[in-house]
């Protein structure tokens, strides 16, 4: 018997531990919870009736989805059941919670790109599960993207996905605009927002990907800076979102100029107002940024014409995922996302005193993480970042870029994105054996589990950033 | 928003643009006129003239129809990106149509109960007293059935389509009944279409709402189009049952439907109900057998031997499925013929809304350093760029 089976939908099942999360803007509260009869932690979603401005039907839409759809990329739901005034969901524990609360928490100017390839792939997999079935999510976005406390990456937010076929036909196009779509419309693809009789289709899901691409890389999603009617002129007039790095940043002067001696804002180049965001990050990570040629070309292929883009099947074929090539993300992301603590048994034991609606926030001091210096493969700049991560703990990252500018090329110490640059040179290179490539990731994948010390011996003994290939 | 169109602060840079000034005088008053006067290059530009029109939350576009009693515009929910559509009610015009208010205020209240998707939604009623207008914001339509039959070869839908939009107006009129509302104005011309082939049913002004402590469907007055009347009110009939008008009313519709013609015609109303009074009526031979048989039975002489929508639906013509061997009759293109897709017509509007809005905050009197912020990135962060820039490069020679 299956732990699904298990979870049987009775309230009294399941002890209510603390408020994680908010769904459903702000009418849904996502609490942690355990199940008294296996004991196992488990996350409600708990749909208030009569507070919620909900729209009952898409409540009623999202539970069908969660249980209509199987695949290990869509959040599953174990059952869902009406307990007095609520709806109550019950659904895994994805102990990172969403890539937004990421975000929001740790990564505050964007996710390394090693990282969202591992996130993006996933997501690609379960959208194309969905599009094989004519659904269309439409509101892909960080916020929807869920991770577990091993590592693996669920779709959520089935409100607003539809279906293609209408009466029992499958359309080529559909023209629905989804009703309460207001906090999905920066990741709408400027086909859905027109709302004219060309319609949309599953390609409307590949735009919102490349903006979530964007929204995990820069740390804010594009067009957040300006009202929403700027956003929509923006999208429909082709304005095209980008990752935004130090070379792309090069040309953004050299568009600036263009545009201010007045000249070239006739001949229809714009300048990308929604790139201001980039100025107000700190110059440390401005600089140091730098994402492979193949994760701008990635967001590129996503955000072109609708006509053009690719579907979900064929981007997981994009060059930008040759870097993690099969390897699972189940061992790999939470590697990755250290020094992030997951939600998880650990965490919470040995009693369960908190308060039901507590913040999640005093759970994660409880996790004692022993290592954080994850990117770092030389041990003698571990112990200066360390310190200076004492310092500056909001900063952690942009202080631990600080430190590797001033280290000579010589150190084997660099940055997540310089490590990449040179995974992607090492893979483009012809003399680069594929007997040792093969081997890497296995060992690295055994290491995994048992932590970051073993890892690290690993990458120690092969010269480069080999422990991420 | 509602300055001239001369303070636009676009005097200086291109002759073009001065030229558009001038234009926009006229174009204010939408007369299409100028349009063909301009070069195709050059109308690119026109559209950045338009003065952005805001009322509550809501953006307003072009003009979709205009009716007896005001403008419908296009307009956009700047909260919710939502398409809609406005239909502005003059309060001068209004009072000037018999039972015009009154009608007016019949449907808000209607409208405003009712929930389905064959059913025009209304999402919001706004009032401006300064100018006397009312604004009843509601669902974007592509167009009105009649606009289609009319640009369509022989005035008809093919079968197929005819069937699919039948079965929608049984639906929405099935609801409209079980909410005790009789319609008595079904026609092509009050079914209008959306985006995604819906058909939603307008025009509530001359409906009737059933006391809900009533019985039976009994109606005394009845203020529909002529041609769609049923022959007891071409009688003058003192009572007669509502939902069997609205039977009526959607036989003569399938009947357009298919034939492209009415199954009564008259030079004048008179003539016109004297035929309809007469039950006389001919169904083209080429029209199918089992569709004839449904249209003979809508248009039933007695109300009482008309089927009623339940019944309508078990009619062999009805369950069947038309093969779809022609071409769809498509909405006729918006914009004077030349946007088949019905694009969003308020975009040019947001264009001079925040092209506007970044100008503002400059110093009006002088148009070129204001001109010259908007478009110009904020200077430190031009400085930081070249100092980031800079000390990048510096990195890179050390190392």
């Amino acid at each position: 018997m299956t732990f699904t089976d298990q979870v049987q939908p009775n309230a009294g099942d399941f002890n209510l531990l603390a408020c994680i999360g908010q769904g459903c803007y702000n009418s849904a509260t996502i609490s942690l919870a355990r199940h008294i009869p296996n004991k196992k932690l488990l996350a409600i979603k708990r749909v208030h009736l009569e507070v919620c401005e909900l729209d009952f039907t898409s409540v009623v839409h999202e539970i069908v989805m969660h249980q209509q759809l199987r695949h290990k990329n869509i959040l599953e739901s174990y059952c869902a059941f009406v307990h007095g005034n609520e709806i109550w969901l019950t659904l895994p524990l994805m102990g990172y919670g969403s890539c937004r609360d990421l975000l929001h928490a740790h990564f505050m100017t964007g996710i390394p790109e090693l990282t969202i390839a591992f996130i993006l792939r996933e997501v690609l997999n379960g959208l194309d599960y969905l599009h094989k079935w004519n659904i269309i999510h439409r509101s892909v976005q960080a916020s929807h993207i869920l991770i577990s406390a091993n590592g693996e990456v669920c779709l959520s937010g089935l409100r607003h996905c539809c279906s293609m076929i209408v009466n029992g036909v499958i359309r080529p196009k559909i023209h629905d605009f989804p009703s309460q779509y207001v906090h999905s419309l920066q990741w709408a693809s400027p086909e859905l927002l027109e709302q004219n009789l060309s319609g949309y289709n599953t390609k409307s899901d590949i735009y919102s990907v490349g903006i979530t691409a964007c929204e995990l890389a820069n740390g804010v999603v594009p067009f957040a800076d300006m009202p929403l009617t700027q956003m929509l002129l923006e999208k429909v007039e082709g304005t095209i979102p980008r990752l935004l790095d130090s070379p792309t940043h090069t040309n953004i002067t050299s568009i600036d100029d263009g545009i201010s001696d007045g000249s070239s804002q006739m001949s229809g180049h714009r300048r990308s107002t929604h790139e201001s965001i980039y100025y107000e990050m700190p110059a440390s990570v401005r600089v140091l940024r730098n994402f492979s040629n193949s994760f701008h070309n990635f967001v590129k292929t996503c955000l072109q014409h609708a006509a053009n883009r690719p579907s979900a099947e064929q981007l997981m074929q994009h060059n930008y995922f040759k870097q993690i090539r099969k390897r699972s993300c189940q061992y790999m992301l939470p590697e990755l996302l250290r020094p992030v603590a997951p939600i998880m048994e650990s965490t919470i034991i040995p009693d369960e005193r908190i308060s039901i609606g507590g913040p999640v926030e005093s759970l994660i001091p409880k996790f004692q993480w022993v290592d954080i210096d994850e990117w770092n493969f030389g041990s003698d700049t571990s112990k200066q970042s360390a310190q200076l991560r004492e310092m500056f703990p909001a900063e952690r990252t942009y202080s631990m870029m600080n430190q590797q500018d001033s280290i000579p090329e010589t150190s084997t110490a660099k940055t997540p994105t310089e490590s990449t640059q040179t995974l992607q040179k090492a893979f483009n290179s012809p003399d680069t054996s594929p007997k040792s490539r093969k081997a890497t990731p296995k060992s690295s994948r055994k290491a995994a589990p048992k932590g970051l010390p073993e890892l690290k011996k690993s990458s120690e003994s092969s010269d480069g950033p080999n422990w991420v290939e | 928003m509602e300055s001239n169109p001369t303070d636009v602060c676009y005097e200086s840079d291109h002759t073009a643009e001065s030229e558009f000034n001038v234009i926009n005088y006229f174009n204010d008053d939408d007369s299409n006129l100028f349009f063909h006067r301009v070069d195709s290059d050059q109308i690119i530009y026109q559209p950045r003239q338009k003065k952005a029109k805001l009322f509550g939350q809501y953006i307003m576009g072009d003009i979709l129809g205009e009716g007896s009693y005001g403008k419908v515009k296009e307009c956009l929910d700047s909260k919710t990106l939502c398409r809609r559509a406005v239909k502005i009610l003059k309060k001068k015009k209004l009072r000037k149509i018999p039972n015009g208010e009154a009608n007016v205020k019949r449907e808000i209240g209607l409208l405003r109960h009712l929930n389905h998707q064959n059913v025009i939604r209304l999402y919001d009623v706004l009032h401006n007293e300064e100018k006397q207008k009312m604004y009843l914001v509601v669902e974007y339509c592509v167009g009105g059935l009649q606009d289609m039959l009319d640009y369509a070869p022989g005035k008809k839908f093919p079968i197929w389509q005819a069937h699919d939009y039948f079965h929608q107006l049984l639906r929405g009129l099935e609801y409209l009944h079980s909410q005790s509302i009789v319609h008595k104005d079904i026609k092509p011309g009050n079914l209008l279409i959306a985006t995604n082939e819906v058909v939603k049913i307008t025009d509530l002004g001359v409906a009737e709402v059933l006391d809900i402590y009533m019985t039976s469907d009994i109606c005394r007055t009845s203020q529909g189009s002529p041609a769609f009347q049923p022959p007891e009110i071409a009688n003058g009939d003192e009572e007669f049952s509502g939902f069997k008008v609205d039977i009526w009313s959607s036989g003569v519709t399938l009947y357009n439907f298919t034939t492209g013609k009415y199954p009564f015609e008259g030079d004048n109303i008179f003539r016109l109900f004297e035929n309809i009074a007469s039950g006389e009526y001919t169904i083209p031979n080429e029209l199918d057998s089992s569709l004839a048989e449904l249209l003979r039975h809508l248009l039933e002489y007695n109300p009482a031997n008309r089927p009623t929508i339940k019944e309508i639906r078990e009619y062999s013509w009805m369950r069947r499925k038309h093969p779809q061997n022609t071409e769809r009759v498509p909405s006729p293109p918006a914009n004077d013929m030349l946007d088949a897709h019905h694009r969003m017509s308020v975009l040019p509007y947001l264009e001079d809304l925040h092209r506007v809005e970044s100008t503002d905050d400059g110093p009006s009197d002088d148009d070129k350093t204001s001109k010259h912020h908007q478009l110009a990135p904020p200077s430190p962060s031009v400085a930081k760029k070249q100092a980031v820039q800079k000390s990048k490069k510096s990195t890179c020679r050390q190392s």
